[in-house]
């Protein structure tokens, strides 16, 4: 399959599409993902057979691609058993254990930042005005998130709002409190 | 890159050639990022009737974009840096529904897998038991009634189905994965 998507292409596809044009960026993004895709699948299939006789070396490739191998040994899972099919999903959930770090890492620095963030740009009136947070208070909040994926949606937005509607002394405390403990409170 | 391209040219290295196996996968790294750093860097330093496109095109990305985003991170205004973690931690949770999902049947699996634990043959069961419990974190209220990986490799056989069998009638994953019956 040739790449016809190369980023000049890609420039006059977005340089191309009105602002609102959303089946358009749609379609721009399966046509991006059908030919980026190809190589994770076909490690994909690899996997799925034990014996292949360049495993080996398809697995020492796919450790080197990070995040990008996690769907590929999910998918070579559901056609395995035994053994192998415990292997694959131990090395997805690797892979997905360090990427966790990562963004655990990055959100736990931006807790540092106070920039006010600008309010999102409603259009017309609003009766109750959406209440101003820094960077720190939204990486907290999606650090809580991380750490409460279950919690119920409407749990989780009600939280956000209580947090968002406290003065900043007070975020402060909630993010000095995680940071010396690691809990939420 | 085919898939064809692709099994050949694993076929034709050697084992023991590291380089050219890291060359490989440096190439397949760019096929699968470079389209998400473009779009990226049109994002953030396009026109801005750009932006709304490219941040809708790079959530349909998905895992393609995840690293690309996380690198410009460290380089834009803290408003567009929060609108990326967000984006992140959407995909990432993605990740983690997906596992689960994957792990799930295998909780009925008593195929040995040939690996041991303390008293005897690990089953697929409980494998896989061990690594939801890695993913998910038992409510608060039904903490005590699970066992750590340790204690839980300790068990008999009869055990580890009580506990697996007790993590599968739990609020904790009932609230993930809903029984459909």
């Amino acid at each position: 399959m040739e790449n016809l998507l190369t980023p000049e292409a890609i420039r006059e596809r977005l340089s191309s599409l009105r602002e609102m044009d959303f089946a358009g960026a749609e379609k721009l993004a399966m046509d991006i993902a059908k030919y980026a895709r190809v190589p994770l699948w076909a490690f994909g299939r690899l996997l799925q057979w034990p014996g292949y006789p360049d495993r080996s070396k398809a697995e020492f490739v796919l450790k080197l691609l990070g995040e990008l191998s996690i769907l590929p040994w999910l998918a070579a899972s559901t056609k395995l058993g035994g053994e192998p099919r415990i292997q694959s999903l131990s090395e997805a959930f690797r892979l997905y254990q360090e990427l966790d770090r990562r963004v655990i890492e990055k959100l736990r620095g931006m807790l540092k930042e106070q920039t006010p963030l600008p309010p999102p740009d409603v259009p017309g009136p609003i009766e109750v005005p959406v209440p101003v947070t820094r960077e720190c208070d939204e990486a907290y909040l999606l650090l809580r998130h991380l750490h409460r994926p279950d919690e119920a949606e409407a749990d989780d937005r009600r939280n956000r709002l209580s947090f968002a509607r406290l003065g900043e002394d007070d975020r402060d405390r909630f993010i000095r409190h995680y940071l010396d403990t690691g809990e939420f409170q | 890159m085919t898939e064809q391209d692709l099994f050949l040219r694993l076929h034709e290295l050697s084992e023991s050639d590291a380089d050219g196996l890291r060359k490989l996968a440096e190439e397949i790294g760019v096929i699968c990022r470079e389209p998400a750093s473009t779009i990226l860097t049109e994002w953030v330093g396009g026109p801005p009737g750009r932006q709304i496109p490219c941040a809708f095109v790079c959530s349909h990305l998905k895992e393609l974009a995840v690293a690309e985003m996380l690198l410009q991170t460290d380089s834009v205004a803290p408003a567009l840096r929060v609108q990326l973690m967000e984006m992140v931690a959407t995909q990432q949770l993605v990740f983690r529904e997906l596992m689960l999902t994957a792990l799930e049947p295998l909780l009925r699996d008593f195929t040995p897998t040939g690996t041991t634990g303390l008293t005897g043959d690990l089953r697929t069961c409980d494998a896989a038991y061990l690594l939801v419990r890695r993913i998910v974190r038992p409510s608060a209220s039904e903490a005590d009634q699970f066992s750590s990986e340790d204690q839980f490799k300790a068990l008999e056989e009869i055990q580890r189905d009580d506990e697996i069998n007790r993590w599968l009638l739990s609020e904790t994953w009932k609230e993930i994965l809903p029984d459909p019956a």
